[in-house]
């Protein structure tokens, strides 16, 4: 169990004639989170159900610690899986739903008591999942996959669903799997959400992979030039200043300036010694949502 | 084993199996009464057959009253159990804690066809305690010993498993649980229109087409059960017809099941 990796390699799905995912390779590696991000109908899911052997791929493979899902001796002790919040027989009760899993995986009942524990279900474990709400439903979810103490987890768009306490317990409790050793690879939309929980990212699009890499190697590899805001009250100097210095200068309106070009520091000294007075100054936040955007634009559509 | 522990449990922990059970009885009580009648034309000429009702043959109805809307009932639980799993999409699940699908399936036929005995042998309780006990002096006796009654009562047990493979086969083959229901159903009624049909027919084509009846599963079950009247097939016919439906609807079923995308 020393390499719990999952490996992608060359992955295709086609349904009829949508390819939904062509020639996907990536590695998830143990102790750290990674996140796998796409617009919607990126090829998310079908990837994550290819690896667990729900899919059966048109081309390529995917392992885990070597191994394909459908040869893994006691699977749900090797990897764990929230999929769909939604799949459970909505006249069972929480704890009845956790105990048929534990009969599955050959684990002892007390596992889905220790786990309702876990993800704070314990006032509802006795009550019918029909009439849970969808956080209550993703808590649950994590509960499975948790059931057999896996050293692998998937996730998918875990988030979906949760109020911002629960969005919270979440990031910690991925942080610590992944802190423990585990391999962790959580698919989701919400990319604020990824950048708060991700060490490494995967980000797909039209069903083929656009950057992966840490989370900071991806932003500085799309953030080449820096943009800094400005508002001032003498626009127009400030303008030709800027300009004199070599930065390209746009103005969206009124007393505000958008300097490309140019650091926060070095537009703050053109405009001292021009004499201009700043309201503002703030040098634009590299984020993923932004890479996100630049990496995927006009790839939504090739299917 | 711990397959067959965890679909025991999944049926344990709804309330499916128990509204089965409550309608195993309601349509037993009908079928034990009708049998319980005609205890009373023992001796009697049977118009519709020209012979005379045995006390033995009367006394095999008793025994097995109620038989036939059972094992369609196991047949309905099968559908249930099998489609349940795309209903509400716990087949992501099952199938996460076992990869291999063909076992989940056999788990669930073995599942039904234990059900389905358990169910029987309650049955058989029953009968014996309702039917033939208050009727044995009429009957003359409780022709427990007799080999024939204890064959007929045999042989309707072996029918559960048999009707448990055909109705898990229909819920492989066809995804969507009412329309899997409705063919299930549709197969087996259809077996009374078609004997009607035939009928019809036989005068234009010829007696093989009488014969062939038998392929309907219910009326398969009827030929198993009843044992053999003068003219008609041989019991073991009706068990090969029935083994056949199970075998055939379990292993296409099995075989798209393991091709399947699960998304």
């Amino acid at each position: 169990m020393s390499d719990n990796r999952i490996v992608v390699s060359g992955l295709s799905k086609n349904f009829g004639s949508v390819r939904a995912v062509q020639d996907l390779s990536f590695t998830v590696e143990p102790g750290r989170v990674t996140g796998f991000l796409g617009p919607n109908g990126a090829g998310k899911t079908t990837t994550l159900r290819m690896i667990l052997g729900l899919v059966r791929p048109t081309a390529g493979t995917a392992t885990i610690g070597g191994q394909r899902y459908l040869d893994l001796h006691d699977p749900l002790r090797r990897v764990g899986a929230l999929l769909d919040a939604s799949a459970a027989h909505g006249g069972r009760t929480g704890r009845n739903h956790l105990r048929v899993l534990c009969a599955a995986a050959g684990l002892p009942r007390r596992r889905a008591d220790e786990t309702l524990e876990l993800v704070g279900l314990v006032a509802a474990a006795d009550r019918p999942i029909k009439g849970y709400s969808l956080g209550m439903r993703q808590r649950l979810g994590v509960a499975a996959a948790f059931l057999g103490e896996p050293p692998v987890l998937v996730f998918d768009e875990p988030a979906n669903g949760l109020d911002p306490e629960g969005i919270h317990w979440l990031r910690q409790f991925v942080r610590s799997l992944a802190a423990a050793g585990r391999t962790v690879l959580v698919s989701s939309h919400l990319l604020a959400e990824m950048q708060l929980m991700a060490d490494d990212v995967v980000i797909v699009a039209g069903g083929r992979t656009v950057r992966q890499g840490s989370v900071a190697d991806v932003l500085a590899s799309v953030t080449t030039s820096t943009v800094v805001h400005v508002r001032t009250p003498d626009a127009d100097r400030l303008h030709r200043a800027l300009a004199d210095a070599g930065a390209a200068v746009a103005r969206p309106g009124g007393d505000r300036l958008t300097v490309t070009g140019m650091s926060a520091a070095e537009t703050g000294g053109v405009a001292l010694r021009a004499g201009v007075e700043l309201h503002e100054l703030r040098p634009e936040a590299a984020d993923l949502e932004r890479a996100f955007l630049d990496l995927t634009a006009g790839k939504a559509e090739i299917r | 084993m711990r397959l067959l522990h965890t679909e025991l449990l999944k049926i344990r922990t709804t309330s499916m199996a128990w509204i089965m059970l409550a309608l195993g009885v309601l349509m037993w009580i009908p079928a034990l009464l009708v049998a319980r009648h005609n205890v009373s034309a023992i001796g009697l000429a049977d118009p519709s057959t020209e012979t005379n009702l045995s006390a033995e043959s009367a006394a095999q109805d008793l025994y097995t009253a109620g038989t036939v809307p059972s094992l369609i009932l196991v047949m309905l639980l099968g559908v249930l159990v099998m489609t349940g799993e795309f209903q509400h999409r716990t087949a992501t699940l099952t199938f996460l804690a076992h990869p291999h699908r063909v076992s989940v399936v056999l788990a669930k036929t073995a599942t039904v066809a234990l059900l389905g005995i358990c169910w029987s042998l309650l049955l058989l309780v029953l009968n014996l305690l309702v039917g033939v006990l208050p009727l044995r002096e009429r009957l003359g006796g409780l022709w427990l010993a007799d080999p024939d009654t204890v064959g007929s009562v045999l042989v309707s047990m072996l029918g559960y498993p048999l009707w448990a493979a055909i109705g898990i086969g229909f819920g492989v083959l066809v995804r969507s649980q009412v329309v899997a229901v409705i063919i299930a159903l549709a197969v087996t009624f259809g077996g009374t229109i078609a004997m009607l049909v035939v009928f019809a027919l036989s005068q234009y084509l010829g007696a093989w087409v009488e014969d062939a009846v038998i392929g309907f599963p219910t009326v398969a079950t009827l030929v198993m059960i009843s044992g053999s009247a003068p003219g008609e097939p041989p019991a073991w016919v009706g068990a090969a017809v029935l083994a056949g439906w199970g075998v055939l609807t379990a292993a296409l079923g099995s075989v798209r099941m393991n091709r399947r995308d699960i998304t």
